[in-house]
C-alpha cells in the first residue's frame, strides 16, 4: 500500500508538473490565435494538472498521517494547489481565460524548482519535530496557501491589466488582449481578489503568533519570516490604503500588487534561502 | 504656541505622515533581516513605533467626529451638483408617487432613508452598511491595542532552568534573563518523559510539575512542547531534554559518582560515529572524560573512556546495575538512567491585550471589506404637476457592483411608476 502510494506522489508529481507545462502553453497559444480550442485545451490540462496535484497530497496526506504542510516540499505543492484552484474559479466565475497566461507560469516555474532543486531527503515523508504539532500551525499553512494563492491570481491579473493598458501603444499587445474585459473590470477584479488574500493574510500572521506564543511563549520575535511576512502586510496594507482614500486605481494599483507578490515570493523563497531564522523547515 | 500645537496636530494627523513612517518601518525592518544586528531593539526603531502609535491615535481622534456625522446625519444634497455623478440617472413623474414609491423602495432594501425639503421639491439620502464606515476606523484602534499589549510586554519576565528527576527549586532561584520576579513557591520535577509513538515517530516531550509551599501542593500539571503549563501568570514552556546516566566510577577502591550526559540514537551502526560527534565529558577532579549515547528507547548506554596517556579510548555498553573495567584498573558502573527537562518561564502581562488588538483587527477588516455602506441621495425638481428626480449612488471602490445595485434600485422605480 505504502509503496504504491509513494509511486503515485512520485509520478504525481511529474504528472501535474507536465500537465500545469502544456495548459501554460495552451493559454499562451490562445492568446495569440484566439482559437477557441486552444483555451479548453489549456483548461483541461489545468483541471489534470490540478487532480494530479490533488492526489500527490491526498497520498502523501495518507502515508504521513497528517496534512502535508511541514516543510518547504509540501507547502509548495499546496502552495501550487491553492493558486489553480483560486485560478480556475476565478476562471469559471469571470470567463477569464486569458488570466491562466499569466498564473500557470507561477505554478509550473514551482513545481520546476522542486523537481531541480530538491534531492530525495526533502521529498520524503519524514516524521515531524514536537514543535510543529499543532492545530495552529495546520490553521497558520492553510490560510498562508489561500492567501498566497490569492495573491498569485492578483499578480496575474495587474499583468493582464498592464497589458491591456498599454494595447494602445502596440498593435500587437492589442491583438493579443482584445478579448480580455475591459481595464475596468480586471482593476476591480484584482481589487476583490487583494481583500479576501489580505483578510487571510492577516490570519496567516494572527495564527503564526498565536503557535509561536504556545511553542516558545513569544508571540513575536521578529524572525525574518514573520518581518518579511509584515513586510508583505505592510505593501498590501498601503495598496487599499492608497486605493480607499485617495483612489489609487489602474496602473499604480497594478504595479504595486506586483511589487506586493515580489514580497510574497522573497518570503517564502528569499527567507529560506537567504536568511536563517525559526521557519528553517518551511 | 497655538500655531506650534496646530503644526503638532497637523504633523500628526496627517496620513503622509502615516504613510511614510510605515515606509521607515519597512525599509528597517528589511535591512535588519540582512544585518546581523539587533535593529528591532534599538531606540530608533522603537521611536519609529512610537510616532506609528502617535499617528494612528491622533488620526483616529481628528476623524472621529467626522465618522459619526457621517453614519447618524448624512449630508442631504441641497443642489444637483452635490449629488452622486459618477453612478448617476434621473427619473420624472408626479411628486408624490415618486416619493413614496422611492422611500418604500429604498427602506423595503434594507436603506435607511431621510428627506428634507428644498426651496421648491425635497432631496434624500438613504444609506444601507451605513456601520461599514467604523470598519476602517476599529482597525486603527485595533494596532493601538497591540501596541499597547506589546508595550506591557516589557513588564514581563522570562528565564529558564534545567532540571533533574525529583529536583525541588525554589521559582526565586530560577535565573531570568529579562524582568525581575519573586515568588514564595517551589517547582518540583515530578517525572521526566521522552515519549515515543508507536510507529518510532517521537511523540513529545513531557515533564509533570507540581508548585509546592511549604511542602503542600498547589497545582500540579503537564508541561510539553506546544502546550505549556500555567500557574499564577506564569507560564513553563518544555524547552530542552536530555538523558543522563549515574555512573560509579572505582579506581584502588576510591569510589566517585558522576552524571554523564548522554546523546542518544537509534541506529546501533552508527554508535562510533555519532560518539566521535560529542563533546567529552570530564570526571570531576580525575584524569578521566566521557562520551556518553543512549540507544533509543531501549536502556543501554555506550559510553567512550578516554584517559589522559592511555592513548585510543576504549568504549563499553551496560545497562543499569552493569559494570565493565576500563584500561584494567577503571571500574564503571552505571546505576541507573535519568533525565534533565530544561523549562522556560514567561510572563508577559500584554499578551491577551495583543490577542484583543489581534481580533479587533479582524473584525475591522471584515466589516471595512465585506460590509461596505452604500448611499443614494438624489434631489427631486417640480416642473408643473410632474418633475424630474436627479439621484446617484456614491461608487466606491467597487464601482460595477456598486452600479448592479444602483440599476436595480432605477429599473424597480421605472417599473412602479
Amino acid at each position: 500500500m505504502n509503496q504504491t502510494l509513494h509511486i503515485l506522489t512520485s509520478a504525481g508529481l511529474y504528472i501535474t508538473l507536465f500537465a500545469y507545462f502544456i495548459a501554460m502553453v495552451f493559454y499562451w497559444f490562445q492568446l495569440i490565435t484566439k482559437n477557441k480550442l486552444n483555451g479548453q485545451l489549456a483548461t483541461a490540462f489545468t483541471v489534470i494538472g490540478w487532480v494530479g496535484n490533488t492526489i500527490i497530497l491526498v497520498a502523501r496526506t495518507i502515508l504521513a498521517h497528517r496534512l502535508p504542510l511541514a516543510n518547504g516540499y509540501e507547502f509548495i505543492l499546496t502552495f501550487c494547489w491553492g493558486t489553480v484552484l483560486i485560478y480556475l474559479f476565478i476562471q469559471l466565475h469571470y470567463r477569464l481565460k486569458e488570466l491562466g497566461a499569466f498564473v500557470m507560469p507561477i505554478p509550473f516555474l514551482l513545481l520546476s524548482f522542486v523537481v531541480i532543486t530538491m534531492g530525495s531527503n526533502e521529498m520524503i515523508v519524514q516524521a515531524i519535530p514536537p514543535a510543529l504539532k499543532s492545530n495552529w500551525l495546520t490553521l497558520h499553512v492553510l490560510t498562508a496557501i489561500f492567501s498566497y494563492g490569492a495573491f498569485a491570481v492578483s499578480f496575474g491579473l495587474a499583468v493582464l491589466y498592464l497589458f491591456k493598458a498599454h494595447s494602445g501603444t502596440s498593435s500587437v499587445i492589442k491583438a493579443f488582449v482584445s478579448r480580455v474585459p475591459d481595464i475596468d473590470i480586471l482593476d476591480e477584479l484584482s481589487y476583490k481578489i487583494i481583500l479576501f488574500a489580505f483578510s487571510f493574510l492577516t490570519l496567516v500572521i494572527i495564527t503564526g503568533a498565536i503557535w509561536a506564543e504556545y511553542a516558545w511563549g513569544t508571540y513575536w520575535s521578529w524572525d525574518p519570516k514573520e518581518t518579511w511576512s509584515l513586510i508583505t502586510w505592510i505593501i498590501y496594507a498601503v495598496y487599499l490604503h492608497a486605493r480607499l482614500m485617495h483612489d489609487w486605481k489602474g496602473k499604480r494599483a497594478a504595479w504595486l500588487a506586483i511589487i506586493g507578490f515580489a514580497a510574497v515570493l522573497f518570503t517564502f523563497f528569499g527567507v529560506n534561502y537567504f536568511l536563517p531564522g525559526l521557519h528553517s523547515y518551511a | 504656541m497655538k500655531k506650534t500645537n496646530q503644526t503638532f496636530w497637523h504633523f500628526f494627523t496627517s496620513m503622509k505622515t502615516g504613510i511614510i513612517i510605515l515606509g521607515l518601518i519597512v525599509l528597517v525592518a528589511g535591512l535588519g533581516t540582512f544585518i546581523s544586528l539587533d535593529v528591532y531593539s534599538s531606540v530608533c526603531f522603537k521611536l519609529l513605533l512610537g510616532i506609528l502609535c502617535i499617528n494612528i491615535i491622533a488620526c483616529s481622534i481628528s476623524r472621529f467626529k467626522g465618522l459619526r456625522k457621517r453614519i447618524h446625519h448624512p449630508p442631504i444634497p441641497r443642489n444637483i451638483n452635490a449629488v452622486p455623478h459618477k453612478i448617476c440617472s434621473s427619473i420624472t413623474g408626479t411628486n408624490d408617487d415618486l416619493f413614496c414609491n422611492l422611500e418604500k423602495n429604498l427602506r423595503s432594501r434594507g436603506y435607511r432613508f431621510t428627506s428634507a425639503e428644498t426651496d421648491d421639491g425635497w432631496a434624500f439620502v438613504a444609506q444601507k452598511y451605513r456601520f461599514g464606515y467604523w470598519g476602517a476606523y476599529i482597525v486603527h484602534i485595533a494596532f493601538v491595542i497591540i501596541i499597547i499589549g506589546a508595550m506591557m510586554g516589557t513588564l514581563g519576565f522570562s528565564g529558564g532552568f534545567m532540571a533533574l528527576k525529583g529536583e525541588v527549586i525554589s521559582f526565586n532561584q530560577i535565573p531570568l534573563n529579562k524582568g525581575s520576579a519573586t515568588k514564595d513557591y517551589e517547582i518540583k520535577i515530578n517525572s521526566i518523559e521522552d515519549r515515543y509513538l508507536a510507529n518510532g515517530e517521537r511523540d513529545n516531550w513531557y515533564t509533570n510539575i507540581s508548585i509546592l509551599r511549604e511542602g503542600k501542593e498547589l497545582a500540579r500539571g503537564n508541561t510539553s512542547v506546544n502546550h505549556p503549563f500555567s500557574y499564577d501568570g506564569v507560564k513553563y514552556y518544555q524547552s530542552r531534554y536530555a538523558d543522563y546516566a549515574l555512573i560509579v566510577i572505582e579506581k584502588n577502591n576510591i569510589k566517585q559518582e558522576e552524571l554523564v550526559m548522554l546523546g542518544q540514537t537509534s541506529n546501533e551502526k552508527e554508535i562510533s560515529n555519532e560518539l566521535s560527534h560529542r563533546f567529552k565529558q570530564r570526571v570531576d577532579k580525575s584524569d578521566l572524560y566521557v562520551k556518553g549515547l543512549k540507544l533509543q528507547n531501549r536502556p543501554i548506554v555506550y559510553l567512550q573512556i578516554f584517559v589522559t596517556d592511555k592513548g585510543e579510548p576504549s568504549v563499553v555498553n551496560l545497562t543499569p546495575g552493569q559494570n565493565r573495567l576500563v584500561f584494567d584498573e577503571y571500574k564503571i558502573t552505571l546505576l541507573e538512567l535519568t533525565n534533565a527537562t530544561g523549562l522556560e518561564i514567561k510572563s508577559d502581562p500584554g499578551v491577551p491585550i495583543v490577542w484583543l488588538g489581534s481580533g479587533t483587527l479582524l473584525l475591522g477588516l471584515i466589516i471595512s471589506f465585506y460590509w461596505r455602506p452604500l448611499l443614494v441621495s438624489g434631489i427631486f425638481t417640480p416642473q408643473d404637476r410632474s418633475g424630474t428626480l436627479l439621484m446617484g449612488m456614491y461608487a466606491g471602490k467597487t464601482i460595477k457592483q456598486n452600479e448592479a445595485e444602483f440599476n436595480g434600485i432605477l429599473k424597480e422605480l421605472q417599473r412602479i411608476n
